[in-house]
Protein backbone atom coordinates (compact mmCIF):
# COMPACT_ATOMS: atom_id res chain seq x y z
CA UNK A 1 0.00 0.00 0.00
CA UNK A 2 2.74 2.47 1.04
CA UNK A 3 4.86 1.55 -1.96
CA UNK A 4 1.88 1.81 -4.33
CA UNK A 5 1.02 5.30 -3.03
CA UNK A 6 4.67 6.42 -3.28
CA UNK A 7 4.83 5.05 -6.83
CA UNK A 8 1.59 6.84 -7.79
CA UNK A 9 2.93 10.10 -6.42
CA UNK A 10 6.17 9.79 -8.43
CA UNK A 11 4.39 8.79 -11.64
CA UNK A 12 1.92 11.69 -11.32
CA UNK A 13 4.75 14.12 -12.22
CA UNK A 14 6.79 12.00 -14.62
CA UNK A 15 9.00 14.73 -16.07
CA UNK A 16 9.80 16.14 -12.64
CA UNK A 17 10.67 12.69 -11.28
CA UNK A 18 12.81 11.91 -14.33
CA UNK A 19 14.73 15.17 -13.96
CA UNK A 20 15.34 14.44 -10.27
CA UNK A 21 16.48 10.88 -11.06
CA UNK A 22 18.87 12.30 -13.67
CA UNK A 23 20.24 14.80 -11.14
CA UNK A 24 20.75 12.04 -8.56
CA UNK A 25 22.33 9.83 -11.26
CA UNK A 26 24.96 12.48 -12.01
CA UNK A 27 25.63 12.98 -8.30
CA UNK A 28 25.82 9.18 -7.87
CA UNK A 29 28.23 8.85 -10.80
CA UNK A 30 30.46 11.53 -9.31
CA UNK A 31 30.25 9.88 -5.88
CA UNK A 32 31.16 6.45 -7.30
CA UNK A 33 34.09 7.96 -9.21
CA UNK A 34 35.36 9.68 -6.10
CA UNK A 35 35.03 6.53 -3.96
CA UNK A 36 36.92 4.67 -6.71
CA UNK A 37 39.61 7.37 -6.80
CA UNK A 38 40.02 7.41 -3.02
CA UNK A 39 40.41 3.63 -2.66
CA UNK A 40 41.44 2.40 -6.12
CA UNK A 41 44.85 4.07 -6.36
CA UNK A 42 46.09 2.46 -3.16
CA UNK A 43 44.63 -0.98 -4.04
CA UNK A 44 46.04 -0.87 -7.56
CA UNK A 45 49.49 0.02 -6.21
CA UNK A 46 49.33 -2.74 -3.59
CA UNK A 47 48.33 -5.31 -6.22
CA UNK A 48 51.21 -4.15 -8.42
CA UNK A 49 53.77 -4.43 -5.62
CA UNK A 50 52.57 -7.90 -4.62
CA UNK A 51 52.05 -9.16 -8.18
CA UNK A 52 55.34 -11.09 -8.15
CA UNK A 53 55.38 -11.94 -4.45
CA UNK A 54 58.22 -9.60 -3.36
CA UNK A 55 57.24 -8.08 -0.02
CA UNK A 56 60.36 -6.08 0.85
CA UNK A 57 62.53 -3.82 -1.34
CA UNK A 58 65.92 -2.31 -0.54
CA UNK A 59 66.96 1.02 -2.05
CA UNK A 60 70.03 3.21 -1.37
CA UNK A 61 69.65 5.04 1.97
CA UNK A 62 67.08 7.85 1.88
CA UNK A 63 65.74 7.07 -1.59
CA UNK A 64 62.85 5.21 -3.18
CA UNK A 65 63.51 2.47 -5.79
CA UNK A 66 64.87 4.05 -8.99
CA UNK A 67 64.14 7.54 -7.65
CA UNK A 68 67.80 8.53 -8.19
CA UNK A 69 70.91 7.09 -9.89
CA UNK A 70 72.36 6.07 -6.50
CA UNK A 71 73.31 2.41 -6.06
CA UNK A 72 73.98 -0.01 -3.20
CA UNK A 73 77.60 -1.22 -3.12
CA UNK A 74 78.65 -4.81 -2.33
CA UNK A 75 75.93 -6.98 -3.84
CA UNK A 76 77.67 -10.18 -2.70
CA UNK A 77 78.13 -8.95 0.88
CA UNK A 78 74.54 -7.66 1.12
CA UNK A 79 73.23 -10.95 -0.28
CA UNK A 80 75.28 -12.92 2.29
CA UNK A 81 73.82 -10.84 5.16
CA UNK A 82 70.28 -11.30 3.83
CA UNK A 83 70.74 -15.05 3.41
CA UNK A 84 71.60 -15.34 7.11
CA UNK A 85 67.96 -14.55 7.96
CA UNK A 86 65.88 -17.77 7.73
CA UNK A 87 62.71 -15.71 7.05
CA UNK A 88 64.14 -14.52 3.72
CA UNK A 89 63.36 -16.98 0.92
CA UNK A 90 64.59 -15.30 -2.28
CA UNK A 91 66.71 -12.26 -3.14
CA UNK A 92 66.72 -10.50 -6.49
CA UNK A 93 69.38 -7.84 -7.08
CA UNK A 94 68.52 -5.40 -9.87
CA UNK A 95 70.80 -2.90 -11.58
CA UNK A 96 69.21 -0.04 -13.48
CA UNK A 97 70.73 2.02 -16.24
CA UNK A 98 70.36 3.23 -19.78
CA UNK A 99 71.66 1.89 -23.08
CA UNK A 100 71.97 2.98 -26.70
CA UNK A 101 71.06 0.51 -29.42
CA UNK A 102 72.13 1.10 -32.98
CA UNK A 103 69.36 0.57 -35.48
CA UNK A 104 70.79 1.22 -38.93
CA UNK A 105 72.05 4.80 -38.88
CA UNK A 106 69.90 5.66 -35.88
CA UNK A 107 70.59 5.45 -32.17
CA UNK A 108 67.70 4.35 -29.95
CA UNK A 109 67.98 4.99 -26.21
CA UNK A 110 66.31 2.79 -23.65
CA UNK A 111 66.12 2.10 -19.93
CA UNK A 112 67.69 -1.24 -19.02
CA UNK A 113 67.53 -3.59 -16.06
CA UNK A 114 70.31 -5.99 -15.14
CA UNK A 115 68.66 -8.99 -13.48
CA UNK A 116 69.07 -12.61 -12.51
CA UNK A 117 66.43 -14.35 -14.70
CA UNK A 118 65.84 -17.14 -12.18
CA UNK A 119 64.51 -14.76 -9.47
CA UNK A 120 63.54 -11.60 -11.35
CA UNK A 121 60.24 -9.88 -10.63
CA UNK A 122 60.37 -7.00 -13.09
CA UNK A 123 58.88 -8.38 -16.27
CA UNK A 124 56.84 -11.20 -17.77
CA UNK A 125 58.05 -12.96 -20.86
CA UNK A 126 55.48 -12.72 -23.67
CA UNK A 127 57.09 -15.30 -25.98
CA UNK A 128 60.49 -16.62 -26.99
CA UNK A 129 63.29 -17.35 -24.53
CA UNK A 130 64.36 -15.54 -21.36
CA UNK A 131 67.79 -13.89 -21.02
CA UNK A 132 69.54 -17.12 -20.03
CA UNK A 133 72.90 -16.40 -21.70
CA UNK A 134 75.32 -13.49 -21.32
CA UNK A 135 74.74 -12.28 -24.91
CA UNK A 136 70.93 -12.10 -24.61
CA UNK A 137 68.71 -9.04 -24.34
CA UNK A 138 64.94 -8.97 -23.85
CA UNK A 139 63.04 -5.88 -24.99
CA UNK A 140 59.48 -4.61 -24.68
CA UNK A 141 57.18 -4.22 -27.69
CA UNK A 142 57.64 -0.45 -27.75
CA UNK A 143 61.44 -0.74 -28.08
CA UNK A 144 61.13 -3.58 -30.58
CA UNK A 145 58.94 -1.33 -32.73
CA UNK A 146 61.35 1.60 -32.43
CA UNK A 147 64.26 -0.61 -33.44
CA UNK A 148 62.35 -2.18 -36.32
CA UNK A 149 64.00 -5.44 -35.26
CA UNK A 150 62.73 -9.00 -34.85
CA UNK A 151 63.27 -11.73 -32.28
CA UNK A 152 66.58 -13.45 -32.94
CA UNK A 153 68.22 -10.34 -34.48
CA UNK A 154 71.66 -9.33 -33.23
CA UNK A 155 72.00 -5.67 -32.24
CA UNK A 156 74.88 -3.39 -31.24
CA UNK A 157 74.29 -2.21 -27.68
CA UNK A 158 76.36 0.43 -25.86
CA UNK A 159 76.11 1.43 -22.23
CA UNK A 160 77.35 4.98 -22.79
CA UNK A 161 78.28 7.68 -25.30
CA UNK A 162 81.37 9.87 -25.12
CA UNK A 163 80.45 13.21 -26.74
CA UNK A 164 84.12 14.36 -26.97
CA UNK A 165 85.33 11.39 -28.99
CA UNK A 166 81.85 10.76 -30.42
CA UNK A 167 82.16 7.10 -29.68
CA UNK A 168 80.01 4.57 -27.86
CA UNK A 169 81.45 3.00 -24.71
CA UNK A 170 80.90 -0.50 -23.32
CA UNK A 171 79.75 -1.94 -26.64
CA UNK A 172 78.42 -5.49 -26.99
CA UNK A 173 76.63 -7.48 -29.65
CA UNK A 174 73.49 -8.95 -28.07
CA UNK A 175 70.76 -11.23 -29.42
CA UNK A 176 67.12 -10.23 -28.90
CA UNK A 177 65.61 -13.31 -27.23
CA UNK A 178 62.02 -12.38 -26.70
CA UNK A 179 59.51 -9.60 -26.17
CA UNK A 180 58.71 -8.91 -22.52
CA UNK A 181 56.25 -6.73 -20.63
CA UNK A 182 57.73 -4.68 -17.80
CA UNK A 183 55.48 -4.75 -14.74
CA UNK A 184 56.55 -1.29 -13.53
CA UNK A 185 57.04 0.12 -17.03
CA UNK A 186 55.34 3.33 -18.11
CA UNK A 187 53.37 3.74 -21.31
CA UNK A 188 55.57 4.66 -24.29
CA UNK A 189 58.74 3.83 -22.39
CA UNK A 190 61.46 1.83 -24.12
CA UNK A 191 62.70 -0.93 -21.82
CA UNK A 192 65.19 -3.78 -22.01
CA UNK A 193 66.55 -6.44 -19.67
CA UNK A 194 69.78 -8.43 -19.65
CA UNK A 195 71.75 -10.44 -17.14
CA UNK A 196 73.20 -8.26 -14.36
CA UNK A 197 76.71 -9.56 -15.06
CA UNK A 198 76.40 -8.44 -18.72
CA UNK A 199 75.29 -4.95 -17.73
CA UNK A 200 78.09 -4.74 -15.12
CA UNK A 201 80.68 -5.77 -17.69
CA UNK A 202 79.38 -3.14 -20.14
CA UNK A 203 79.16 -0.36 -17.55
CA UNK A 204 82.78 -0.46 -16.35
CA UNK A 205 84.42 -0.89 -12.95
CA UNK A 206 82.43 1.88 -11.18
CA UNK A 207 79.23 -0.18 -11.51
CA UNK A 208 80.83 -3.51 -10.53
CA UNK A 209 79.16 -5.42 -7.68
CA UNK A 210 76.50 -2.73 -7.27
CA UNK A 211 72.70 -2.84 -7.42
CA UNK A 212 70.04 -0.17 -7.69
CA UNK A 213 67.50 -2.30 -5.88
CA UNK A 214 67.07 -5.57 -4.01
CA UNK A 215 63.73 -7.32 -4.02
CA UNK A 216 63.06 -9.88 -1.30
CA UNK A 217 60.52 -12.67 -0.97
CA UNK A 218 59.91 -13.72 2.62
CA UNK A 219 59.10 -17.21 3.86
CA UNK A 220 55.38 -18.07 3.96
CA UNK A 221 53.96 -17.05 7.32
CA UNK A 222 56.88 -14.72 8.14
CA UNK A 223 56.16 -11.11 9.12
CA UNK A 224 57.46 -8.81 6.35
CA UNK A 225 57.56 -5.84 8.76
CA UNK A 226 59.84 -7.73 11.15
CA UNK A 227 62.12 -8.70 8.26
CA UNK A 228 62.20 -5.04 7.18
CA UNK A 229 63.17 -3.89 10.69
CA UNK A 230 65.86 -6.57 10.88
CA UNK A 231 67.37 -5.49 7.53
CA UNK A 232 67.51 -1.84 8.59
CA UNK A 233 69.49 -2.79 11.72
CA UNK A 234 71.85 -5.10 9.78
CA UNK A 235 72.41 -2.89 6.72
CA UNK A 236 72.63 0.78 7.72
CA UNK A 237 73.35 2.02 4.16
CA UNK A 238 69.99 0.89 2.76
CA UNK A 239 66.35 1.89 3.15
CA UNK A 240 64.14 -1.16 3.52
CA UNK A 241 60.63 -0.67 2.19
CA UNK A 242 57.79 -3.08 2.85
CA UNK A 243 54.54 -3.00 0.88
CA UNK A 244 52.85 -1.19 3.80
CA UNK A 245 55.53 1.52 3.97
CA UNK A 246 55.56 1.90 0.17
CA UNK A 247 51.78 2.38 0.18
CA UNK A 248 52.09 4.91 3.02
CA UNK A 249 54.68 6.88 0.99
CA UNK A 250 52.53 6.80 -2.15
CA UNK A 251 49.55 7.85 -0.04
CA UNK A 252 51.54 10.84 1.17
CA UNK A 253 52.71 11.80 -2.33
CA UNK A 254 49.25 11.46 -3.87
CA UNK A 255 47.29 12.80 -0.89
CA UNK A 256 46.03 15.62 -3.12
CA UNK A 257 43.90 13.20 -5.19
CA UNK A 258 42.52 11.49 -2.09
CA UNK A 259 41.51 14.80 -0.54
CA UNK A 260 40.00 15.98 -3.82
CA UNK A 261 38.03 12.71 -3.99
CA UNK A 262 36.78 13.21 -0.45
CA UNK A 263 35.68 16.82 -1.05
CA UNK A 264 34.00 16.17 -4.41
CA UNK A 265 32.38 12.98 -3.08
CA UNK A 266 30.95 14.87 -0.11
CA UNK A 267 29.69 17.68 -2.38
CA UNK A 268 28.05 15.14 -4.74
CA UNK A 269 26.34 13.40 -1.85
CA UNK A 270 25.11 16.73 -0.47
CA UNK A 271 23.82 17.85 -3.88
CA UNK A 272 21.96 14.55 -4.32
CA UNK A 273 20.53 14.88 -0.83
CA UNK A 274 19.41 18.46 -1.44
CA UNK A 275 17.79 17.56 -4.74
CA UNK A 276 15.75 14.69 -3.33
CA UNK A 277 14.77 16.72 -0.25
CA UNK A 278 13.55 19.59 -2.45
CA UNK A 279 11.58 17.29 -4.73
CA UNK A 280 9.91 15.39 -1.90
CA UNK A 281 9.18 18.62 0.02
CA UNK A 282 7.49 20.19 -3.01
CA UNK A 283 5.56 16.99 -3.53
CA UNK A 284 4.40 16.99 0.12
CA UNK A 285 3.38 20.67 -0.06
CA UNK A 286 1.29 19.95 -3.14
CA UNK A 287 -0.40 17.00 -1.48
CA UNK A 288 -1.05 18.68 1.89
CA UNK A 289 -4.80 18.29 1.44
CA UNK A 290 -4.49 14.69 0.33
CA UNK A 291 -2.31 13.84 3.33
CA UNK A 292 -4.77 15.61 5.66
CA UNK A 293 -7.62 13.50 4.23
CA UNK A 294 -5.59 10.32 4.78
CA UNK A 295 -4.88 11.33 8.36
CA UNK A 296 -8.57 12.29 8.90
CA UNK A 297 -9.79 8.81 7.82
CA UNK A 298 -7.43 7.18 10.33
CA UNK A 299 -4.19 6.55 8.42
CA UNK A 300 -1.40 6.61 11.01
CA UNK A 301 1.45 9.12 11.12
CA UNK A 302 3.94 6.24 10.68
CA UNK A 303 2.20 5.20 7.46
CA UNK A 304 2.48 8.75 6.05
CA UNK A 305 6.15 9.02 7.10
CA UNK A 306 6.99 5.65 5.55
CA UNK A 307 5.28 6.52 2.27
CA UNK A 308 7.26 9.76 1.94
CA UNK A 309 10.57 8.15 2.92
CA UNK A 310 9.92 5.43 0.27
CA UNK A 311 9.55 8.20 -2.34
CA UNK A 312 12.96 9.63 -1.41
CA UNK A 313 14.62 6.21 -1.38
CA UNK A 314 13.03 5.24 -4.72
CA UNK A 315 14.44 8.35 -6.44
CA UNK A 316 17.86 7.74 -4.85
CA UNK A 317 17.97 4.04 -5.83
CA UNK A 318 16.83 4.71 -9.43
CA UNK A 319 19.41 7.51 -9.69
CA UNK A 320 22.12 5.31 -8.16
CA UNK A 321 21.51 2.47 -10.62
CA UNK A 322 21.64 4.88 -13.56
CA UNK A 323 24.65 6.61 -12.00
CA UNK A 324 26.59 3.35 -11.71
CA UNK A 325 26.84 2.97 -15.49
CA UNK A 326 27.51 6.68 -15.95
CA UNK A 327 30.16 6.59 -13.22
CA UNK A 328 32.02 3.70 -14.83
CA UNK A 329 32.16 5.53 -18.17
CA UNK A 330 33.43 8.78 -16.63
CA UNK A 331 35.90 6.85 -14.42
CA UNK A 332 37.38 5.25 -17.53
CA UNK A 333 37.75 8.66 -19.17
CA UNK A 334 39.33 10.26 -16.08
CA UNK A 335 41.62 7.24 -15.59
CA UNK A 336 42.86 7.58 -19.16
CA UNK A 337 43.83 11.21 -18.39
CA UNK A 338 45.69 10.39 -15.15
CA UNK A 339 47.38 7.32 -16.68
CA UNK A 340 49.38 9.65 -18.91
CA UNK A 341 51.37 10.90 -15.90
CA UNK A 342 55.05 10.72 -16.95
CA UNK A 343 56.79 7.65 -15.56
CA UNK A 344 53.66 6.12 -14.05
CA UNK A 345 53.57 2.30 -14.37
CA UNK A 346 50.97 1.24 -16.91
CA UNK A 347 49.47 -1.20 -14.42
CA UNK A 348 48.48 1.58 -12.00
CA UNK A 349 44.84 2.57 -12.11
CA UNK A 350 43.66 5.70 -10.32
CA UNK A 351 40.04 4.64 -10.72
CA UNK A 352 39.82 0.96 -9.90
CA UNK A 353 36.38 -0.61 -9.85
CA UNK A 354 35.87 -2.67 -6.74
CA UNK A 355 32.45 -4.09 -5.80
CA UNK A 356 33.09 -2.71 -2.31
CA UNK A 357 33.37 0.82 -3.74
CA UNK A 358 30.08 0.40 -5.63
CA UNK A 359 28.34 -0.91 -2.51
CA UNK A 360 29.76 1.96 -0.44
CA UNK A 361 28.44 4.52 -2.95
CA UNK A 362 25.05 2.80 -3.11
CA UNK A 363 24.88 2.56 0.71
CA UNK A 364 25.70 6.27 1.08
CA UNK A 365 23.05 7.19 -1.48
CA UNK A 366 20.36 5.05 0.16
CA UNK A 367 21.26 6.55 3.56
CA UNK A 368 21.05 10.00 1.96
CA UNK A 369 17.70 9.03 0.33
CA UNK A 370 16.30 8.03 3.74
CA UNK A 371 17.69 11.20 5.35
CA UNK A 372 16.27 13.37 2.57
CA UNK A 373 12.79 11.98 3.20
CA UNK A 374 12.93 12.68 6.93
CA UNK A 375 12.28 16.46 6.85
CA UNK A 376 9.35 16.36 4.40
CA UNK A 377 7.94 13.29 6.17
CA UNK A 378 8.10 15.08 9.50
CA UNK A 379 6.34 18.10 7.95
CA UNK A 380 3.66 15.89 6.42
CA UNK A 381 3.06 13.94 9.63
CA UNK A 382 2.73 17.10 11.72
CA UNK A 383 0.26 18.88 9.39
CA UNK A 384 -2.75 20.18 11.36
CA UNK A 385 -5.53 18.01 9.91
CA UNK A 386 -8.52 20.36 10.28
CA UNK A 387 -6.67 23.47 9.10
CA UNK A 388 -5.22 21.67 6.09
CA UNK A 389 -8.65 20.36 5.11
CA UNK A 390 -10.21 23.82 5.46
CA UNK A 391 -7.43 25.39 3.34
CA UNK A 392 -7.91 22.68 0.72
CA UNK A 393 -11.69 23.28 0.66
CA UNK A 394 -11.19 27.05 0.22
CA UNK A 395 -8.63 26.46 -2.54
CA UNK B 1 59.95 18.65 -19.38
CA UNK B 2 58.51 15.94 -17.09
CA UNK B 3 57.26 18.59 -14.64
CA UNK B 4 55.56 20.40 -17.49
CA UNK B 5 53.88 17.15 -18.61
CA UNK B 6 52.81 16.48 -15.02
CA UNK B 7 51.17 19.93 -14.85
CA UNK B 8 49.49 19.29 -18.21
CA UNK B 9 48.01 15.99 -16.96
CA UNK B 10 46.78 17.58 -13.70
CA UNK B 11 45.35 20.49 -15.68
CA UNK B 12 43.50 18.12 -18.09
CA UNK B 13 42.14 16.20 -15.09
CA UNK B 14 40.91 19.43 -13.47
CA UNK B 15 39.24 20.51 -16.71
CA UNK B 16 37.45 17.15 -17.00
CA UNK B 17 36.28 17.36 -13.39
CA UNK B 18 35.16 20.95 -14.09
CA UNK B 19 33.06 19.87 -17.08
CA UNK B 20 31.41 17.08 -15.05
CA UNK B 21 30.70 19.54 -12.23
CA UNK B 22 29.16 22.03 -14.69
CA UNK B 23 26.89 19.33 -16.17
CA UNK B 24 25.87 18.21 -12.66
CA UNK B 25 25.19 21.81 -11.56
CA UNK B 26 23.19 22.48 -14.72
CA UNK B 27 20.90 19.51 -14.13
CA UNK B 28 20.58 20.49 -10.46
CA UNK B 29 19.73 24.09 -11.30
CA UNK B 30 17.24 22.98 -13.95
CA UNK B 31 15.56 20.64 -11.46
CA UNK B 32 15.28 23.28 -8.75
CA UNK B 33 13.92 25.92 -11.13
CA UNK B 34 11.36 23.55 -12.64
CA UNK B 35 10.25 22.47 -9.16
CA UNK B 36 10.08 26.05 -7.97
CA UNK B 37 7.88 27.13 -10.85
CA UNK B 38 5.83 23.93 -10.68
CA UNK B 39 5.10 24.62 -7.01
CA UNK B 40 3.34 27.82 -8.03
CA UNK B 41 0.89 26.22 -10.42
CA UNK B 42 -2.09 27.47 -8.36
CA UNK B 43 -0.80 31.07 -8.27
CA UNK B 44 -0.34 30.93 -12.04
CA UNK B 45 -3.85 29.51 -12.48
CA UNK B 46 -5.27 32.32 -10.34
CA UNK B 47 -3.37 34.96 -12.34
CA UNK B 48 -4.60 33.47 -15.61
CA UNK B 49 -8.21 33.34 -14.35
CA UNK B 50 -7.97 37.03 -13.37
CA UNK B 51 -7.20 37.79 -17.00
CA UNK B 52 -3.42 38.25 -16.85
CA UNK B 53 -1.98 37.31 -20.24
CA UNK B 54 0.21 34.27 -20.81
CA UNK B 55 3.17 36.44 -21.85
CA UNK B 56 2.92 38.51 -18.63
CA UNK B 57 2.90 35.33 -16.54
CA UNK B 58 5.90 33.95 -18.41
CA UNK B 59 7.77 37.26 -18.12
CA UNK B 60 7.11 37.48 -14.36
CA UNK B 61 8.41 33.98 -13.78
CA UNK B 62 11.46 34.46 -15.99
CA UNK B 63 12.38 37.67 -14.15
CA UNK B 64 11.93 35.88 -10.85
CA UNK B 65 14.14 32.99 -12.06
CA UNK B 66 16.79 35.44 -13.23
CA UNK B 67 16.76 37.17 -9.82
CA UNK B 68 17.12 33.84 -8.04
CA UNK B 69 19.99 32.90 -10.39
CA UNK B 70 21.76 36.24 -9.76
CA UNK B 71 21.33 35.90 -6.00
CA UNK B 72 22.57 32.30 -6.13
CA UNK B 73 25.53 33.33 -8.28
CA UNK B 74 26.55 36.09 -5.87
CA UNK B 75 26.37 33.65 -2.96
CA UNK B 76 28.21 31.02 -5.04
CA UNK B 77 31.01 33.42 -5.97
CA UNK B 78 31.43 34.40 -2.31
CA UNK B 79 31.46 30.74 -1.25
CA UNK B 80 33.90 29.89 -4.05
CA UNK B 81 36.21 32.72 -2.99
CA UNK B 82 36.21 31.57 0.65
CA UNK B 83 36.77 27.94 -0.46
CA UNK B 84 39.63 29.07 -2.67
CA UNK B 85 41.28 30.81 0.32
CA UNK B 86 40.91 27.61 2.35
CA UNK B 87 42.27 25.40 -0.46
CA UNK B 88 45.35 27.63 -0.84
CA UNK B 89 45.93 27.79 2.90
CA UNK B 90 45.65 23.98 3.22
CA UNK B 91 47.83 22.95 0.27
CA UNK B 92 50.43 25.66 0.78
CA UNK B 93 50.89 24.33 4.33
CA UNK B 94 50.81 20.69 3.18
CA UNK B 95 53.38 21.04 0.39
CA UNK B 96 55.30 23.93 2.01
CA UNK B 97 55.08 26.09 -1.08
CA UNK B 98 53.97 29.65 -1.85
CA UNK B 99 52.28 28.41 -5.07
CA UNK B 100 48.59 29.25 -5.40
CA UNK B 101 46.45 26.17 -6.02
CA UNK B 102 43.17 27.97 -6.62
CA UNK B 103 42.75 31.45 -8.11
CA UNK B 104 39.38 33.17 -8.55
CA UNK B 105 39.81 35.26 -11.70
CA UNK B 106 37.39 37.67 -13.39
CA UNK B 107 36.82 35.37 -16.41
CA UNK B 108 35.98 32.47 -14.05
CA UNK B 109 33.46 34.63 -12.16
CA UNK B 110 31.92 35.96 -15.41
CA UNK B 111 31.66 32.40 -16.78
CA UNK B 112 30.03 31.05 -13.60
CA UNK B 113 27.54 33.93 -13.30
CA UNK B 114 26.67 33.83 -17.03
CA UNK B 115 26.16 30.07 -16.98
CA UNK B 116 23.96 30.25 -13.93
CA UNK B 117 21.93 33.12 -15.49
CA UNK B 118 21.47 31.27 -18.78
CA UNK B 119 20.45 28.07 -17.00
CA UNK B 120 18.19 29.90 -14.54
CA UNK B 121 16.39 31.88 -17.24
CA UNK B 122 16.22 28.82 -19.51
CA UNK B 123 14.73 26.64 -16.79
CA UNK B 124 12.27 29.38 -15.73
CA UNK B 125 11.19 29.89 -19.35
CA UNK B 126 10.78 26.15 -19.94
CA UNK B 127 8.67 25.60 -16.85
CA UNK B 128 6.59 28.80 -17.16
CA UNK B 129 5.73 28.27 -20.84
CA UNK B 130 4.59 24.72 -20.01
CA UNK B 131 2.38 25.96 -17.17
CA UNK B 132 1.07 29.01 -19.05
CA UNK B 133 -0.13 26.72 -21.84
CA UNK B 134 -2.00 24.45 -19.43
CA UNK B 135 -5.69 25.48 -18.89
CA UNK B 136 -6.03 27.27 -15.50
CA UNK B 137 -8.69 24.90 -14.18
CA UNK B 138 -6.46 21.95 -14.92
CA UNK B 139 -3.72 23.68 -12.92
CA UNK B 140 -6.17 23.90 -10.03
CA UNK B 141 -6.66 20.16 -10.29
CA UNK B 142 -10.29 20.48 -11.37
Amino acid sequence: MRTALAQASLIRHRSRTLLAVLGVAIAAAMLLDMVMLATGMRESFRELLLSRGFEVRLAPKGTLPFDTDATIPGVKAVTAVLRSNPDIREISAVMGGSIHIQAGDRDVSSAVLGIDPSVQGDYVSLSGRDVKSADAIAVNDYLLGKLGARIGDTVNVASGYDPQTRTYTGQRKLVITGPVKFIYGAKDQAGAAMRRETLEAMSGPEKRDRASLFMIRVRKGADAERVRDWIETQLPNVTAISVATAIAQVDQRLSYFRQLAFILGAVSLFVGFLLVTTLVTVSVNERAGEIAVMRAIGVSKTHVVQQIVIEGVAISVAGAVLGLGLGLVTARYLNAILSSFPGLPMAIDFFLFQPRAAWSALGLLIASGIASGVYPAWRAASLPIAESLRREAIA
Amino acid sequence: METSRTFQVVSRFHRAIGVITIVASSVFLLCIMVLKVDERRRDIAALRLMGISRSSVVRTIVIESALVAVLGSVLGVALGWVTSLFVNWHYQALYRTPLEFSIVTAPVVVFAVSLSLVLGIGAGLLASVRLARTPPLQLFGR
